[in-house]
């Protein structure tokens, strides 16, 4: 069974189809990429299956998450259900440090009232510690040094260090899939690189869970995902292996051009 | 630089003394001088004092000294709380016979408790609430009707006020959960003023007169307003009263202490910066929000219900939109977001508008000056919120930094200091 499935997701902004009738499926323990030019939906397409758009009243279709119907859930009861997601431009609290950013991605997996809290019993302190615990091991398989730092402000980390604390942010609640949307932006090709293999490492330890990520860099697209999918004007147009997305003659048109028209 | 040079040398020297528990003690006790000074001497010299003191605290921060002030308390938790603890309760009657400033010292300590309340909403979340005397009201006229009207004891009334301002701190919430920024002030500008306009036109609350006679407190047949003689001393009136404030005081920031450094606190922080990423996150927003208001609410309920106590009457003048404005300044000024800096912000402001009576009419100038250089100089007021250290409260190490090994924590260290 597919982990995600999407069954004729639209949405329509007064009259816009930013996306449209969109089928989707994402096998477990599968990286899909998902490209297309800007302003094809892709974001929005994560939008509407994170439930940021779940509950606006021009998004129809059905979104299935494990077997379980999900569209119109609130974001934190999709997150709950296994979906984490990073973003575009960084969504890191600026203002915090390093360590509580990664507590908040501990949130929910946090088991104590708010009683536990005020009298805050040893019990208390083990789990908030247990958890950074492992937070911090899980962000040292991207950047040891990250740990030193952890109560650094998140406003004072350099850009790729912010994109792998959110990454590992996202990962805390051992989702079940993981939405990366451009987590390379305002990255160069080296950085991006050392990103992706660090997306592959914590794949592998991600057993039974997918990925979905949207990317712009072809290279990357060639080395990374299973499949590719692609977007035009919020409709999938295309969806297969690297190669047989290159060789997609709508695709061509659509996104990669022409090669001699294009340099 | 002499004074930083000095200041150098000396730390070297008394290294394993500032680390201690003794000085924590020495701490406390400057507090407990500076506290004392300020609310007995005349308004002169104490606002000298306090101009001095806010500078102080400013030039020291250069040098970090307030945060490890900090941490040196919460290394030694229980000595702070038991030092401060005996001075809390030697304080009240240091203050002897002087019935005016026994009076500013409690108005001051109840101020605290509703800054506090309020720096849920404002600090923490950061949604500015405009109607933090509305709940104070609340609270107030809870335990007026219930003592003056249907003749009842105060502390059910205080039960009662508790328990209606955290409902009403609910339903404000409700509505404002759809606006965001100055729409929600608006809304909670708005509540304020309603809330003032509806006890002026009750008549079952006395109209524009208010509820006077409130019943004072007692506790186990002891009258805690009430002249006492200590040791051949005459003490006034409020020693007992303020005792108990202090004791409320003490218990709230303690709670907001704890709500802070939890999963809440972290959640409210996150709401208050990103919305969209704390609901991806698992947070429920709507509940986080509402949570800050409802225990907002029951914080300034409280200092109502202490205030109403206090003064013996509940009016609609006391509990306006310049209460609101002036709880507002105390948490700028103090700082948004940390307890400490939130009461302290308090006790400035309530002793400064006490001490200047005679200047009554300058009253909003003083405001407005201090939150314009305030918000010029140190726009995150005098002691503003700081970076939540798990290490230190749960006295322990990540477990990676042992896997990692020493080698690297060093290397890592000085590359990270090359990068700086």
């Amino acid at each position: 069974m597919a982990l995600l499935e999407t069954k004729k997701i639209s949405i329509n902004f007064g009259g816009l189809w930013a996306v449209k009738d969109v089928d989707f499926n994402v096998e477990p323990n599968k990286i899909v990429g998902l490209i297309g030019p800007n302003g094809s939906g892709k974001t929005t397409f994560l939008n509407i299956i994170s439930g940021i758009y779940g509950r606006y009243k021009g998004t129809s279709g059905e979104v299935y998450l494990d077997g379980e119907y999900i569209l119109g859930l609130k974001p934190c009861d999709v997150y709950k259900k296994g979906m984490s997601r990073t973003y575009q431009s960084s969504r890191l609290c600026w203002e915090q440090s390093v360590a509580d950013n990664l507590l908040v991605g501990c949130y929910t997996s946090q088991d104590y009232s708010l009683f536990d809290s005020i009298f805050r019993p040893k019990k208390v302190n083990n789990e908030i510690y247990d958890q950074l615990d492992r937070a911090l091991d899980l962000l040292s398989t991207f950047n040891p040094k990250l740990v030193d730092r952890r109560y650094d402000l998140a406003k004072n980390i350099p850009h790729i260090d912010r994109r792998r604390i959110e990454i590992t942010r996202a990962l805390l609640s051992n989702p079940k899939l993981l939405l990366l949307d451009e987590p390379t932006a305002g990255l160069n090709d080296e950085e991006t690189m050392t990103m992706m293999d660090g997306i592959k490492m914590v794949k592998e330890k991600m057993k039974g869970s997918a990925v979905i990520i949207i990317e712009h860099d072809m290279q990357v697209m060639e080395k990374v995902p299973d499949t590719i999918v692609v977007f035009n004007a919020g409709e999938k147009i295309a969806e297969g292996t690297y190669q047989e997305i290159i060789n997609d003659q709508d695709v061509i048109d659509a996104y990669i051009g022409g090669g001699d028209e294009d340099e | 630089m002499m004074k930083q040079k000095d200041g150098k040398v000396n730390t070297m020297k008394n290294k394993k003394f500032l680390d201690s528990p003794f000085a924590v003690i020495l701490c406390n006790l400057i507090l407990f001088f500076l506290v004392y000074f300020v609310v007995i001497s005349d308004y002169v010299v104490s606002l000298a004092i306090m101009a001095v003191v806010i500078l102080a605290i400013l030039l020291v921060n250069r040098y970090n000294l307030v945060n490890k002030i900090f941490d040196l308390y919460i290394r030694h938790k229980k000595t702070a709380l038991i030092s401060g603890l005996i001075l809390g309760i030697i304080y009240p009657f240091s203050l002897t016979d002087n019935v005016y400033v026994a009076h500013i010292a409690t108005l001051a300590v109840i101020y605290g408790i509703a800054c506090l309340g309020l720096n849920f909403q404002m600090g923490s979340t950061d949604m500015t609430n405009f109607a933090p005397a509305a709940f104070m009201g609340i609270g107030a006229y809870s335990v007026a009707i219930a003592s003056v009207n249907m003749g009842l004891s105060p502390w059910i009334g205080m039960l009662g006020g508790l328990v209606l301002s955290g409902v009403f701190g609910f339903l404000i919430g409700l509505p404002t959960l759809k606006t965001k920024g100055y729409y929600l002030s608006l809304v909670t500008m708005a509540i304020q003023l309603a809330f003032t306009e509806l006890v002026r036109i009750w008549p079952y609350v006395g109209g524009d007169d208010g509820l006077s006679g409130v019943q004072r407190y007692k506790l186990f047949g002891f009258e805690l307003y009430k002249r006492y003689t200590i040791f051949g001393i005459r003490m006034s009136p409020q020693i007992p009263y303020l005792l108990l404030c202090i004791a409320f005081l003490v218990l709230c920031t303690y709670i907001a202490m704890r709500v802070y450094f939890s999963r809440t606190g972290i959640a409210m922080n996150t709401v208050a910066q990103d919305e969209i990423a704390a609901d991806c996150l698992g947070i429920n927003v709507s509940r986080t929000k509402l949570f800050a208001f409802v225990i907002g609410g029951v914080y300034c309920g409280l200092a109502g219900t202490l205030f109403a106590g206090l003064e013996g009457y509940a009016g609609p003048a006391t509990y306006n939109f310049q209460k609101s404005l002036m709880l507002i300044c105390m948490v700028i000024l103090g700082g948004m977001d940390n307890s400490i800096g939130v009461v302290l912000g308090a006790f400035i402001l309530a002793i400064i508008t006490e001490k200047l009576r005679d200047f009554a009419d300058f009253q909003q100038l003083i405001y407005g000056a201090i939150l314009v250089v305030m918000l010029i100089v140190r726009p995150d007021g005098i002691i503003p919120w700081r970076v939540r250290n798990h290490d230190l409260i749960t006295k322990r190490k990540p477990k990676i930094i042992e896997k990692l090994g020493e080698s690297t924590d060093i290397a890592a260290k000085a590359e990270l200091k090359s990068e700086v």
